[in-house]
């Protein structure tokens, strides 16, 4: 089961008595027992209803899973090591939910609700611990509603969801020991003095400063212009320039030098085998970088 | 698992509700614990209130420990045992109380609730008044609120309460179809503790001075009486229950066992009632006149009363048929001898009884009511003493008593005159309820008189009570008691002076009609037992189902319920607003005329199009607009607006092209 938004129909949904419904059927015993022992025609009708009580409760927690759908929206990236952060959205078409949960195999999350015809939203936080794309964990939906004594939930549903992994990047220090021995000698830090400016097309998140008005009043669409800041150099990050024990260790050098590149308001490029990144510089570019090198083949 | 355990337990206002709900459901109790135990439950309650009010800490482990120990062995001191229902409710209301120390996880919670559950059955052993059962329903819906939002950490109280209200609401059907079709087994699963019945009152098998005297103090129903045809008149209202034959002079007892199938010969109409009888502790059965019909597990006796193989522990609702006269055939040789034996009377007794005895039997009867009549005999709820020889004192020296004593003297005197008599017990009389047609007869209503063999009409009732106070029988015992309570003198008084007042009889009906209320309470659900149950099954055609097939039966109709319930309970999108439900008729009025909306178009758009394709519409169109999204989107919401537009959708007929 794999999709964007999963409806929860009957067939999806278990259900089973809480120990506190064990419990509860073991006091609906002695007192039936205590009913018949007396012969005590209220004994009797307060042991039903409190049977009843627990029958029309199963339905309940039952219904109270069912018609619900659940998607995963939206995670922002993460580096390797840190917690990406899923958010698991249940929507409800009718009346009020209460003591929803959402549980994976690892972690169980605080109950929440849905009001009548609205959505609400629960962030799982998952560990991370390698470069890629993770997969938001399967989960299940869980609720104790109404009494507490029996347990409703769906079968695992894996969502479409997933979010994307940077590799960790080294820490400054190991850079650092790398750039002494090995940097200036093989030039890894290539310094372009470029100062060349042109025109390309508008992308999210580039500073409004840099709109091009002039084509834009013109109506020739949204451009942006692109400038070598003049005080700014150029740098190319080359793959071969980190060399390194392994694939994730290089990978960990170079996210570290690009971080600090885009710290110190370098503009950077980026040549690993197979792509290239012509040398930018801003929040899109840092972000393209990034995912470049945690897709970087695509994982071993 | 990881979990956040703070933020599942029950908060502190649900921490209120589940001391709230312990607290009223043990209320009931207290008047029957030990004051010690009470003054203990106190201490430990007022301590859970403080843990709640003030944070106060929770008891150590070996302190809780301690409290529980001292809780059992004062149990057990006072009871003797920690089982059984006295002792039992007593233990168990002291570990709920405890359990209040010691609220950590969820599962204390549930614990302490299930526990509130139980003490409310446990409340039912005791007594099943139908205002106890109300006041016990509220608790049962409170805890039940409580265990809601328990379970739910967080939800408010009102809802918590709601929700409670759906579940048992829908409950009930589900209980009733329990109720009706759950197999009831008959007698105890295992020998009943001695303190299941305690104090019931009710007639004795022997008769001494004074005996119903004691009965006449109680207000307690002996049982009600349901005729759904005639009802019998004040005067015919003799519930036979014990005939005693046999006496030492001083106590009445029934006659050694005569086994015989006794000869009648039924005259009038059968009368039919039913009798819900309240427990007494006795096997006997107060029966109106002659049974000529009744239930299998009675046996009847040669002296035509009926007796129950065990004592009535229970309230029962029984089936009979009446006849009020009846003659009796035959009276054998050992029955004769049995209802004239006695020992010697006093000379003066006897020759009252030669003088009596004059003609025929009837005369003799006659002579004897006469004689009560006549000399200075009084009726009086308090009488002197009586000493070795009741009757010679009675009849000559204190001349006061009441039916007893009236009785019995005057059945020595027929056994002393040569007539066979016999002395018989129960009740007479019964106050009738308007509301159910019921008589309400009360153990104050406890009577004693004789009956005589007359050979040509066989058992012959003599009520000599009603020779000396004739109210007795036309009052009833209750009358006759406001008599004695203004001063009037029985056999003297004017009927005015037994009159209500208009707040007496106010009084009185409110009384009846609340004994409506609880004798159906009685009949439909502290009465259900297999006989009802096999009655109800017939009734509808299943006929005399054994216990396995009830079970399938029951878990049919069950699983029925159950599937309209799903089908009821099934998610269903909320009700639209009822500008939305006009602007969509008016979309369909639209539809109809060839103009459908597309998915995208907002009514601004799709008007506009209208408005483009039917130039002969346009005009009405931008009245509905602007009500629309003034009433969508605008801020000055009123009825005025909504009604305007809800006529206009209403007039707004575009017609086909």
């Amino acid at each position: 089961m794999k999709a964007a938004e999963h409806v929860l129909g009957t067939r999806q949904i278990y259900i089973l008595p809480t120990r506190h419904g064990l419990l509860f059927a073991l006091v609906l015993l002695a007192l039936l027992i205590a009913a018949i022992n007396y012969a005590n025609a209220l004994a009797y009708l307060l042991t039903f209803l409190l049977a009843s009580l627990a029958i029309v409760s199963f339905l309940h927690t039952q219904r109270n899973l069912l018609g619900l759908s659940v998607t995963a929206t939206g995670c922002d990236p993460v580096f390797a090591g840190e917690v990406a952060t899923f958010h698991v959205c249940v929507r409800n078409r009718s009346a009020p939910r209460l003591g929803l949960r959402i549980e994976t195999r690892e972690q169980r999350m605080p109950p929440f609700d849905v009001p009548a015809a609205d959505t609400r939203c629960v962030a799982l936080p998952v560990p991370t611990r390698r470069r890629g794309w993770l997969k938001c964990p399967p989960l299940t939906l869980a609720t104790h509603y109404p009494l507490g004594i029996a347990r409703a939930w769906t079968r695992r549903v894996e969502l479409a969801a997933r979010c994307l992994v940077y590799p960790q990047p080294a820490a400054a220090a190991d850079l650092a020991v790398f750039a002494a021995v090995a940097g200036e000698v093989t030039g890894a830090v290539v310094r372009e003095g470029e100062d060349f400016a042109g025109l390309r097309t508008y992308q999210a998140g580039d500073a409004l400063a840099r709109i091009s008005w002039k084509t834009l009043a013109r109506g020739q669409g949204l451009y942006a212009k692109e400038f070598g800041a003049p005080a700014a150099e150029s740098v190319w990050l080359e793959w071969e320039a980190f060399p390194a024990p392994d694939t994730e260790t290089r990978l960990g050098l170079i996210a570290r030098a690009l971080l600090d590149a885009e710290d110190a308001g370098l503009r950077y490029g980026l040549r690993l085998p197979g792509s290239v990144l012509e040398p930018a510089n801003g929040a899109v570019h840092r972000a393209r970088c990034l995912e470049a090198l945690a897709l970087y083949e695509d994982r071993p | 698992m990881k979990t956040a355990p703070d933020r599942e337990l029950p908060d502190r206002a649900a921490g209120y509700g589940l001391l709230a709900s312990a607290v009223v459901a043990m209320l009931p109790h207290l008047g029957r614990l030990p004051w010690w135990l009470t003054l203990y439950l106190t201490v430990l309650f007022t301590w859970r209130l403080f843990m709640l009010r003030r944070s106060w800490p929770a008891p150590g482990r070996w302190l809780r420990l301690t409290l529980v120990a001292l809780g059992i062995v004062a149990v057990y001191r006072h009871y003797g045992t920690i089982l059984g229902r006295d002792a039992g409710s007593a233990l168990l209301a002291t570990m709920l109380a405890l359990k209040f120390l010691e609220l950590r996880r969820l599962r204390d919670y549930m614990l302490a609730l299930f526990l509130i559950y139980f003490l409310i059955v446990v409340g039912f052993l005791y007594s099943q008044d139908v205002w106890l059962v109300l006041y016990l329903l509220a608790v049962f819906v409170a805890t039940t609120a409580t265990l809601v939002r328990v379970a739910l950490p967080g939800v408010h109280g009102r809802r918590a309460l709601r929700i409670a209200l759906v579940l048992l609401a829908q409950a009930l059907p589900l209980m009733l179809v329990m109720h009706l079709l759950f197999p009831r087994l008959q007698g105890a699963l295992w020998g009943l503790p001695r303190d299941a019945f305690a104090g019931r009152t009710g007639l004795s098998e022997q008769l001494q001075p004074g005996s119903i005297n004691q009965l006449s103090l109680s207000d307690e129903v002996a049982f009600r009486a349901y005729f759904p045809e005639a009802v019998p008149k004040p005067a015919e209202r003799y519930w036979r229950t014990l005939v005693l034959t046999h006496t030492d002079g001083r106590t009445w007892t029934r006659a050694p066992g005569v086994r015989a199938t006794p000869g009648f010969e039924p005259e009038g109409p059968a009368l039919p009632y039913l009798l819900a009888l309240e427990p007494s502790g006795k096997p006997w059965i107060p029966v109106l006149e002659l049974p000529v019909r009744w239930p299998a597990n009675l046996s009847w006796r040669h002296d035509f009363t009926l007796v129950a193989a065990q004592p009535i522990e229970q309230r029962q609702v029984l089936d009979f048929d009446a006849r009020l006269r009846y003659r009796a055939r035959t009276l054998r040789d050992d029955e004769r001898r049995a209802a004239l034996a006695q020992p010697p009377p006093s000379a003066r007794v006897q020759a009252l009884a030669r003088r009596l005895r004059t003609g025929r039997d009837e005369d003799t009867i006659q002579a004897a009511l006469a004689y009560f009549r006549r000399e200075p005999f009084f009726y009086t709820l308090e009488p002197p003493l009586l000493g070795a020889d009741p009757t010679d004192e009675f009849l000559f020296d204190t001349r006061r008593g009441f039916c007893e004593h009236y009785a019995a003297a005057f059945v020595v005197l027929m056994r002393a005159a040569g007539l066979p008599a016999r002395l018989v017990t129960g009740y007479q009389g019964g106050e009738f309820n308007r509301a159910n047609r019921s008589l309400i007869v009360r153990q104050a209503d406890a009577h004693a008189w004789a009956e005589v063999w007359l050979a040509e009409r066989g058992w012959t009732r003599v009520d000599p009570t009603a020779a000396v106070a004739p109210e007795r029988i036309d009052y009833g015992a209750e009358g006759l008691r406001r008599l004695l309570a203004r001063g009037g003198r029985p056999g003297t008084a004017a009927d005015v002076a037994l009159e209500l007042d208009w707040l007496e009889r106010l009084r009185r009906d409110s009384r009846l009609a609340l004994d409506a209320v609880q004798s159906a309470w009685q009949r439909w659900v502290l009465g259900y037992d297999t006989d009802r149950q096999r009655a109800l099954l017939t009734r509808f055609g299943f006929g005399d189902v054994g216990g396995a097939r009830l079970v399938g039966l029951l878990a049919l109709i069950v699983a029925l319920v159950i599937a309209v319930y799903v089908f009821v309970n099934r998610p269903r999108p909320p009700p639209l607003d009822p500008v939305q439900r006009l602007y969509l008729r008016l979309c369909r009025k639209l539809a109809r005329a060839g103009l459908v909306r597309a998915a995208h178009e907002g009514p601004s758009d799709f008007f506009a199009r209208v408005a483009r394709a039917r130039p002969d519409l346009a005009p009405a169109l931008p009245a509905l607009v602007e009500h629309y999204l003034r009433l969508r989107y605008g801020h000055d919401q009123n009825s005025g607006l909504l009604a305007d537009f809800a006529s206009q959708v209403a007039l707004f007929r575009p017609a086909r092209r």
